[in-house]
């Protein structure tokens, strides 16, 4: 099923309009709640460099919530995100710590992406072309990577070089920060790619349903290969900022990465079973997920509520989720 | 290598090709290491093994079913931390740490269900979501310290042994023999199969899939707690997130040992042998002196390795 200007019937784009645009309103709505309640309620939120804060900080999830986007509009999942995050974070800080100059920046930067290309690879390649199951390819590829982050780096360590550093963590006029220069060209690129273009098109039908993308002409492997590939891809950009940020690799950085990625998602209104969502509202999902343990540090609340909270969150957006997948299998 | 579902042979021998590769891994370890394969040694692995293989029976049942259970790792921790809380090192405690772990058992199971066959959310996602509650609940329930320690009862099962064999790997098989049994000769098993293959088939052939369900979810908290109730004898005191070595390893354990993840085809022996092999293969890596990282990478290029043999999807086709 392809969702847009595709000629189905109007009755059809009437139902997708509602999910669309209700879950993505709701979402939008939801943030612009959380960050006026919190405004309100919390001095030290109301400064100009929180905001900028909030969408630094959750620069690296926002990532890793794109391109787990991607794998799940084609009814995939990529439990490798904790590690393909780890390992780029590694892999950048390593090579700068040995070689600390211009040349090793840019050669660090490459040498990261390509990495974060190939980890990717090797998901899509187990998966698409081998036809295993996405989750334990995930999850046996996260073990490889989050041990070749432990032989790059036993323990967290190691500095950056400072331009690196410089250019992720500039502001515009010291208030806007770099992140969301950025973030707002990923989105609106993966925005474009998941609507407007063949492949996007293709990964949805693969998410609608596989044979029926396959009959009629969806090139099924090469589009789920770069489902996988895409996400290491924005996994890596993800692992380098989180390098010029904290400028120290640790192989346990990205250690909660996988479960807010898949939850980001899903509160920004991705389908699991496939197809649906958008990538503006799984970047609000992933700044919800981050906002939620930003607001709860504000209250003074202890870290043991945050995971309840989280959990609470979660099953509340599921809930929201599961109706609209009841009301379309009805 | 694509095999197809029929035929008795072949639909055995590809939930039984893992032992051959448990076989082959503990030849290759008894080659490098000449005293691997002793009794004592062989033991102390199987005692090791026990507590994954108990967990893996509720998670075997749950992928089984078509779903999966993420939260079993946090099930395991708070049983484990409840049971260590009301055990306090007396043997007088224990019913009340079993009853304890009981009610968490069926709360979860409950919970799960609820949120898989009423409500319809992908499992997956569902019990991502209770895990992340469950450990919010024993942070909160703790604060962050939990107390207590096992009683001696417990204690002797997971850590003596009678004659060469610890009790707790009689505990494991004793588990192992009844899980077998009930999902291949009685009419709860064969409804888990049945839902697993096409839950909409099974619930127009007359099977209360909701039912099965929830036994299925009950089922799979149930192993969790058990795990997690005897874990705490094995480490004795108390300390958070215990469960937390049962995450991936356990799913791991399960699809190595030939169950599908889609649900109805597999059975309980492989994921015995599966969390054998996980177990088996972490130590000898460990006896050779590998570093962590590199054993990581060697863990997971076995799942990968031994997947691809056999865990092949079918081509897309119309």
């Amino acid at each position: 099923m392809l969702r847009k200007n595709d000629g189905l019937t109007t009755r059809l784009r009437g139902a997708d309009f509602s999910y669309r645009y209700f879950h993505q309103c709701f979402i939008i709505l939801f943030l612009t709640l959380m960050i006026v309640v919190m405004s309100l309620v919390s001095d030290t939120f109301r400064t100009a460099y929180n905001y900028g804060n909030v969408i630094s900080s959750s620069f690296t999830l926002i990532m890793a919530a794109l391109g787990q986007f991607l794998v799940i509009l084609t009814a995939g999942i990529d439990i490798s995100v904790t590690g393909m995050i780890a390992l780029t974070n590694c892999l950048s800080v390593y090579i700068m710590t040995n070689d600390n100059t211009p040349s090793g920046m840019v050669f660090s930067i490459i040498a990261t992406l390509v990495t974060g290309i190939l980890c990717g690879a090797l998901n899509g390649f187990f998966v698409a072309v081998l036809r295993l199951p996405a989750i334990i390819v995930t999850i046996a590829t996260s073990t490889i990577f989050l041990g070749c982050a432990l032989i790059l780096m036993p323990m967290p360590t190691g500095t950056v070089y400072s331009a690196f550093s410089k250019f992720f963590r500039w502001k515009a006029g010291g208030i806007v920060p770099m992140s969301l220069f950025l973030t707002v060209l990923f989105v609106a690129l993966l925005v474009i790619l998941t609507n407007r273009t063949t492949f996007g098109k293709s990964l949805r039908a693969i998410g609608g349903n596989e044979s029926a993308a396959y009959g009629t002409g969806v090139r099924v492997v090469r589009t789920k290969f770069l489902a996988y590939l895409l996400c290491g891809l924005l996994c890596s950009i993800g692992g380098l900022y989180l390098s010029a940020r904290t400028s120290c690799g640790d192989p346990n950085a990205g250690s909660t990465y996988s479960v807010y990625s898949i939850s980001a998602a899903v509160v920004g209104g991705t389908l699991m079973s496939g197809a649906v969502g958008e990538a503006y509202g799984v970047a609000c999902g992933a700044i919800i997920i981050y906002l939620i343990n930003n607001i709860l540090n504000m209250l003074n609340v202890q870290a043991f509520y945050q995971f309840a909270c989280q959990g609470a969150v979660l099953i509340f957006a599921l809930m929201i989720g599961s109706f609209e997948t009841r009301r379309r299998s009805a | 290598m694509e095999a197809k579902q029929t035929g008795f042979l072949k639909v055995h021998f590809q939930q039984y090709i893992v032992y051959i590769f448990l076989a082959v891994i503990l030849l290759l370890a008894e080659l490098y290491s000449p005293t691997y394969l002793q009794l004592t040694h062989m033991m102390g692995v199987m005692r090791l093994a026990s507590f994954m293989g108990i967990a893996a029976i509720g998670q075997t049942i749950a992928i089984l079913s078509g779903g999966i259970d993420l939260s079993i790792q946090y099930t395991i921790s708070f049983s484990y931390i409840l049971a260590a809380h009301y055990m306090n090192n007396s043997d007088g405690n224990i019913p009340k740490a079993v009853l304890a772990c009981l009610i968490l058992a069926v709360l979860v199971g409950l919970i799960n269900g609820t949120g898989v066959c009423i409500l319809k959310i992908p499992a997956f996602i569902m019990t991502l979501g209770i895990g992340t509650v469950i450990r919010g609940a024993y942070m909160i329930w703790t604060k962050g310290t939990p107390k207590g320690y096992t009683a001696p009862l417990i204690k002797t099962v997971a850590n003596s042994s009678v004659g060469p064999v610890p009790y707790i790997v009689i505990v494991w098989v004793i588990l192992a023999a009844i899980a077998t049994i009930v999902l291949r000769f009685t009419p709860f098993g064969r409804k888990v199969y049945a839902v697993g293959s096409g839950e909409t088939a099974a619930r127009f052939s007359g099977i209360n899939t909701k039912a099965v369900l929830f036994s299925v979810y009950f089922l799979s908290a149930l192993f969790a707690c058990i795990c997690g109730f005897l874990l705490i004898g094995y480490t004795g005191e108390s300390y958070l997130d215990a469960g937390a070595k049962y995450d991936t390893a356990v799913i791991a354990a399960v699809i190595i040992g030939g169950t599908s993840i889609s649900g109805g085809k597999g059975g309980y022996l492989g994921s015995a042998a599966g969390s054998l092999i996980m177990v088996v293969f972490t130590d000898f890596l460990q006896i050779v002196r590998m570093s962590e990282g590199l054993r990581q990478v060697g863990q997971g290029v076995l799942i990968l390795l031994l997947i691809v043999t056999y865990a092949r999807e079918r081509k897309v086709r119309l």
